[in-house]
């Protein structure tokens, strides 16, 4: 992982990504639906939330892998 | 035509102008809160903007953290590979501390929306306690605030003006017309839903010209960036603009 321009943007590789990506599901139990439908219901605490919000960062940013 | 790694590269400038900016502007209100984050794979054009901590921005009334800002962006390249342009965006005020469970309020964007939701929108999660308990405890740094603080009424969510898009941008009758269509099933045929759009589209282009009136050099420099060639008659003088309009509330 690269901190470019002083420290607020990072690049990842896509491997990193999905990585962190798969890190984060094993953090919430393993079931990503299961975790998808606690948040959709609000039922998620702040660190979970936290998880969540950074979960969809990575599916956005994967969504967007060109090569 | 730019290389694949020369875009990556503008990209993660113009995400770093723009979490610089939205850092400044948080600092308005969260003095210590640390910069914004951006974070992109490299095989992406894409960038996503982020608050820091994660759990959210505390927000305090003298000194004492009663709600938590969250914020992201989803951002990517225009259709020229230009400019940033957002793919979508959030921004949620939760009670409390930390931003858990459900958010008081959430204003988001999402540029490639399905046909029955308004790419930007409002909504609304208070429940009646959550929000007058907020409410309840308000400061005293702003006459309405102030106000609300010194009463002995209970505070209602119909106090709250929540911002729309200011003079130039707000949502037009169209748009509410719509909402209703929508989220109500108030009837409306076929015909009426292409009348309501080409009234929005009327009032958003009669606003493009009032803004354009209001900020003249930017529309210059888009236009030229399109290729026109904009000239203005010799020993004129260029109208001043309108600029406090783009700055009110």
């Amino acid at each position: 992982m690269t901190k470019l321009v002083e420290r607020t943007v990072t690049m990842m590789t896509k491997a990193e990504a999905r990585a962190r990506r798969e890190e984060i599901i094993r953090q919430v139990g393993g079931d990503e639906q299961a975790f998808r439908d606690r948040a959709d219901a609000y039922a998620l605490d702040a660190e979970e939330l936290a998880l969540y919000d950074e979960l969809e960062g990575l599916d956005y940013l994967l969504d967007g892998v060109v090569v | 035509m730019a290389s694949s790694s020369d875009l990556v590269a503008s990209l993660a400038e113009q995400a770093q102008q723009f979490a610089d900016r939205l850092t400044t502007s948080v600092h308005s209100v969260a003095a210590r809160c640390a910069p914004f984050q951006a974070t992109a794979v490299a095989e992406a054009l894409r960038f996503r903007v982020l608050q820091d901590p994660d759990t959210g921005i505390p927000l305090s009334v003298a000194g004492v953290p009663i709600l938590t800002l969250k914020v992201s962006y989803d951002c990517t390249l225009d259709r020229q590979d230009r400019y940033l342009a957002v793919d979508g965006s959030k921004v949620s005020v939760y009670a409390g501390v930390k931003a858990s469970g459900e958010p008081l309020f959430r204003y988001e964007y999402v540029r490639r929306m399905r046909a029955d939701i308004p790419a930007a929108h409002l909504q609304i999660h208070a429940h009646r306690d959550a929000i007058t308990f907020a409410m309840d405890r308000s400061g005293g740094g702003t006459r309405r605030a102030r106000e609300r603080r010194d009463s002995d009424a209970v505070p209602r969510l119909a106090e709250l003006h929540f911002p729309l898009g200011g003079h130039r941008f707000r949502p037009c009758l169209e748009d509410v017309l719509e909402m209703l269509v929508e989220e109500f099933g108030v009837d409306c045929s076929p015909e009426g839903r292409e009348t309501l759009r080409d009234g929005r589209e009327q009032w958003r282009r009669r606003q493009v010209g009032t803004v354009v009136r209001d900020a003249p050099e930017e529309a210059i420099e888009v236009l030229a960036d399109l290729g026109y060639q904009i000239t203005f008659p010799e020993g004129a003088i260029p109208p001043a603009g309108n600029p406090h309009r783009l700055r009110d509330f």
